[in-house]
């Protein structure tokens, strides 16, 4: 009989234990159902470890719905990834971007190094949101999920049950209590459904010998149901990141540099060429206006020519150069350079903008050369006749083969004073390479302290240049008495003498 | 078999078609076949869903790891922490970067992320800032050259990523080889668009890329 006791007290255990089991997996089977039937909650397990420590691999939380208005980042969602089978994801809002059609979410594991891969937009005006966190409660779950535990699980429920069946079959009738209403025990017949009335109502509790044999497929049966009403699980995906970083700098190009302009009198452009390598060329323009706009008039490959010959026709022009990068389609310029260069259309020589003072012909007492582009001193230069030296004469620079100048008027404006009492006559000539006239005239400058503008005009004929021509003013004192206290005023900005020929074709 | 026989022995005045059906030999067998084909269905039907729902079961128990081989400056594979000078328009900077899933699963939706710690209109200009273009060798590039690197692909050439603006979040990369171990030859191609204007000139970006692997989401085991 001892033995007999002690079995028995192993099977009350054993009833008690797999009562409690039951208790439980119903509860929870009730709680789960409970909960995606009314929306209220859902439970999901974690199936992998990237929200570790917040929500540990095996994890089970309690999913609440939320507004998505009242998403906010570091809220942990739920959601179908957008990556291949759409698996439900449990991450971190990493960051929220408004948009009109709903925020754009970026999220991110706890454990990850950088935010997931991928930017969503919810959809509806719900998200799920993680809730309370009960580690490892859904480690059986998960267990229970995969494929083998559910086929093993669901094949050990099914052979008890199977065997319980058989095993009333060939009892004949064992099951009858359970599987159907037994007859009122109104006669003796019916002694073996339950030898008591109160061992009969104690039936449904599983105290029956019998009942109790379906404990364990009762139990499979729950824990299977409970598994599959709660969520399959959601993944807390691992992320794997490798970076790197580079700087890229685009070229400068420097603008070419001392622009110069020569009347020649076509127009000659120097430079000193940029420094930039990427450079291919020089890019010239001209325009009419001082500042711009610009045309381009000549792209020089390369950055060896440093010069550039224009014959623009009538009218003042402007220049400018930059440095130049073209290849394959690309076309790039530097900023230009910011000095301009003015060229009229008439030759002149012109005090306020270049007389530089050298020899120009040899033998010639005073002789200026003229260059445009030429930035006046602020000293005045004179000339005042004497009785020994009467006579300057200014020289444009070598003009070139086939240059033409049409016949036509000069005109000569010159500050001039004459502090003696008599008026002084001065001869103006306009002179090919300082030998052939191509037009004169005198002028007499009246008695006058005081230096005054005069302006005389006169005739002068076409002329056709060859290479290394010159055009020359000249002007000369013809009384070497009367002219000794007159007084050229040149190259100055308070008196800006000038003579002006007729046009350039 | 004392109860056994008691019960047996309670049954028989029973007259209900059941109770008839469990007295006689054939009808019990009847009964053992029909619950035997029945649970053989169930387990049947439980294992056919297990094996066709593949899509959403588990791999709950795995404990992969998702890694990318870090990008360093050596070997001739390695060249994205190179930056470039004195780019023109239309010049390109070519990179080689070697894209290694060094965890020990299978990575999916791998991408490129690339924002630019320090800003010009290189990388703010969409149109004619630097445009990103990677392809993909089946074998190590061929590198010769650097820098200005040239790269020459001695297997097959497939298109990673096609010509977008350099600056991008999250842009799918196609071609990549998932599985645990594998290499990706990248060859990382930055343009300056030949139209790009005046403008682009004296300009600096610094460009951070960061690919992302993402562990798959689980398979059946």
């Amino acid at each position: 009989m001892a033995p007999q006791r002690v079995s028995r007290g192993a099977r009350r255990c054993l009833r008690a234990l797999g009562t409690t089991l039951v208790g439980v997996a119903a509860a929870t089977l009730l709680v789960a159902v409970a909960g995606s039937a009314t929306q209220a909650f859902r439970l999901v397990p974690v199936r992998t470890g990237s929200m570790t420590p917040h929500a540990p691999r095996g994890s089970l939380v309690v999913m609440h719905e939320m507004p998505v208005a009242a998403l906010r980042v570091g809220t942990v969602i739920a959601f179908q990834a957008p990556i291949p089978g759409h698996p439900l994801v449990m991450h971190r809002v990493y960051r929220l971007r408004p948009s009109p059609q709903g925020p754009l979410v970026m999220t991110k594991g706890d454990a990850n190094p950088g935010p997931d891969p991928w930017q969503f937009r919810l959809r509806g005006p719900l998200v799920w949101r993680a809730g309370l966190v009960v580690p490892n409660a859904g480690m059986a779950l998960l267990v229970l999920q995969t494929p083998h535990a559910r086929v093993a699980t669901l094949a050990l429920a099914v052979a008890l049950i199977t065997s319980l069946g058989i095993a009333a079959i060939w009892s004949a009738g064992a099951l009858a209590p359970i599987c159907w209403h037994a007859p009122e025990p109104t006669d003796g017949t019916a002694a073996w459904l339950a030898p008591t009335p109160t061992r009969r109502r104690r039936l449904p509790s599983a105290s029956s010998p019998k009942a109790r044999r379906l404990f364990p497929a009762v139990v499979a049966v729950l824990v299977i149901g409970t598994a599959a009403a709660v969520g399959s699980g959601a993944f807390a995906l691992f992320t794997g990141q490798a970076t790197a970083s580079a700087t890229y700098a685009s070229t400068t190009l420097a603008a070419p540099t001392s622009l110069a302009v020569t009347w020649t009198p076509a127009v000659k452009l120097t430079w000193t060429a940029t420094t930039s390598a990427n450079a291919t060329g020089t890019r010239v323009l001209r325009g009419t206006t001082a500042g711009g706009p610009y045309n381009q008039i000549a792209l020089i490959s390369g950055l060896a020519t440093t010069s550039y010959a224009d014959t623009p026709g009538a009218g003042t022009w402007y220049y400018v150069v930059e440095a130049a990068y073209t290849n394959n389609g690309a076309n790039w310029s530097s900023g230009n350079s910011n000095q301009t260069a003015r060229q009229d259309s008439k030759f002149v020589f012109d005090s306020t903008t270049g007389f530089t003072g050298s020899n120009c012909l040899a033998g010639t007492t005073a002789s200026k050369d003229m260059f445009q582009g030429y930035t006046p001193a602020g000293a005045e230069s004179t000339f005042t006749g004497s009785s020994n030296v009467g006579t300057i004469v200014f020289c444009s620079d070598h003009f070139s083969t086939g240059q033409h100048l049409n016949a036509g008027t000069t005109t000569m404006s010159a500050y001039y004073s004459n502090s003696a009492a008599s008026s002084c006559t001065v001869t103006a000539t306009l002179l090919r390479n300082g030998t052939t006239s191509l037009g004169s005239a005198s002028f007499a400058i009246p008695s006058g302290a005081t230096t005054t503008l005069r302006t005389w005009t006169f005739s002068t004929s076409a002329v056709t240049f060859a290479t290394n021509d010159r055009l020359n003013v000249k002007l000369a004192y013809t009384s070497a008495t009367a002219c000794n206290s007159t007084t050229l005023h040149y190259n100055g900005t308070s008196s800006p003498s000038k003579v002006t020929t007729p046009t350039m074709p | 078999m004392k109860r056994t026989d008691t019960k047996r022995s309670g049954l028989q005045p029973s007259s209900s078609p059941p109770n008839r059906l469990r007295h006689t030999m054939t009808g019990k067998l009847a009964l053992t076949m029909g619950l035997l084909a029945v649970a053989g269905g169930v387990v049947g039907l439980g294992a056919f869903a297990t094996f066709t729902g593949t899509a959403s079961s588990s791999s709950a128990l795995s404990t992969g790891t998702v890694s990318l081989a870090p990008i360093g400056t050596s070997g001739a594979n390695n060249r994205l922490s190179v930056g470039a000078a004195g780019l023109a328009a239309g010049d390109t900077v070519a990179r080689a970067v070697d894209v290694k899933n060094t965890g020990t699963i299978t990575i999916v939706a791998p991408t490129l992320t690339t924002n630019a710690t320090a800003s010009s209109l290189l990388d703010t200009d969409a149109v004619n800032g630097l445009q990103m273009t990677i392809n993909k060798c089946s074998v190590a590039w061929t590198e010769t050259g650097g820098p200005p690197y040239t790269y020459v692909c001695g297997g097959t050439t497939t298109a990673v990523l096609t010509s977008v603006p350099v600056i991008g979040a999250n842009l799918a990369l196609s071609n990549i080889t998932p599985t645990s171990g594998s290499d990706n030859f990248l060859v990382l191609t930055l343009t300056l668009p030949a139209g790009s204007p005046n403008t682009e000139q004296a300009q600096s970006s610094t460009i951070q890329f960061t690919f992302t692997a993402t562990q798959r989401a689980g398979q059946s085991q």
